[in-house]
């Protein structure tokens, strides 16, 4: 086994820990870090293609990855304040209502 | 030498992102995601992807794990006590994330790559020359992303007035 070969199975590894956190745990910003592990998984896994090949592609779509990972926390945190402040509440099962009471 | 640092690297990495599933506060977990996010740098590094590796601290681990941590705060005293996370679909979770490894394994065996070994250690110029001439279009179009984003950002975190419970 190779040290890429490794770094492909520590990619499987970062993926599936992201999805289990999104799927068990009940907090909001948790969910939110797991998604980062995801795209995280996903930026390692574009590196390793780019060093098999002569190209810059793998390392440039790592980085728009980045980019909008970077959009998407911000907005994310954003709106689970705003949630929190409505709601005081932690756990995503208790926002239930579409419009305002 | 380089192989024993990309071992180190790549258990950092495994052990943190394992230790946030079982981690029962919010600010234990930021702070493995964050050494997580470190030790992919490192490993960016090695792995001859030195912007990348300047990216990945510059702006995950100074900017998107200083968001989470102040998001932590924020509502660690708005709830007036530390955070606990609860978790639940235990079972359905741990099914659905073993599917998911074992198809993403599957598929990597069923794969064969071109091994390319010439070295391309310094590849920060044909990168910037990529950015502005190949790679303009998007370029440009995620700077106009992040504009949105930040002024959509301000404009939903701002102005709090109603709450369910007043």
């Amino acid at each position: 086994m190779t040290e890429i070969d490794f770094l492909f199975y520590l990619g499987t590894l970062l993926f599936s820990c992201g999805l289990l956190i999104v799927f068990t745990k009940k907090n909001a910003l948790l969910i939110l870090m797991g998604i980062e592990l995801m795209l995280n998984a996903a930026n390692l896994n574009l590196v390793l293609f780019n060093k098999q090949q002569t190209g810059m592609e793998g390392q440039l779509f790592a980085l728009f990855v980045i980019l909008v990972a970077v959009c998407e926390a911000a907005v994310g945190i954003a709106i689970i304040l705003r949630v929190y402040h409505y709601y005081k509440s932690a756990v995503p099962d208790n926002i239930n209502n579409l419009k305002e009471q | 030498m380089e192989q024993v640092v990309l071992y180190i690297l790549t258990g950092i990495t495994a052990a943190s992102a394992l230790a946030i599933i079982f981690v029962r506060q919010v600010f234990y977990a930021a702070l493995c995601l964050l050494a997580c996010l470190l030790a992919l740098a490192g490993i960016y590094g090695i792995m001859q992807a030195g912007f990348l590796a300047i990216t990945q601290i510059l702006i995950y681990a100074g900017g998107v794990l200083v968001l989470i941590v102040f998001a932590i705060v924020v509502t660690n005293r708005l709830e007036g006590k530390t955070m606990q996370v609860e978790s639940h679909n235990h079972f359905v979770g741990l099914i659905v994330a073993a599917v998911i490894l074992q198809m993403l394994l599957f598929g990597y065996h069923q794969t064969t790559f071109l091994i390319n070994s010439q070295p391309t250690a310094n590849n920060l110029k044909p990168m910037g020359v990529a950015l502005f001439t190949d790679y303009a279009a998007p370029f440009e179009i995620g700077g106009v992303l992040l504009l949105v984003c930040l002024i959509g950002a301000a404009l939903t975190a701002s102005s709090f007035k109603k709450s369910v419970h007043d």
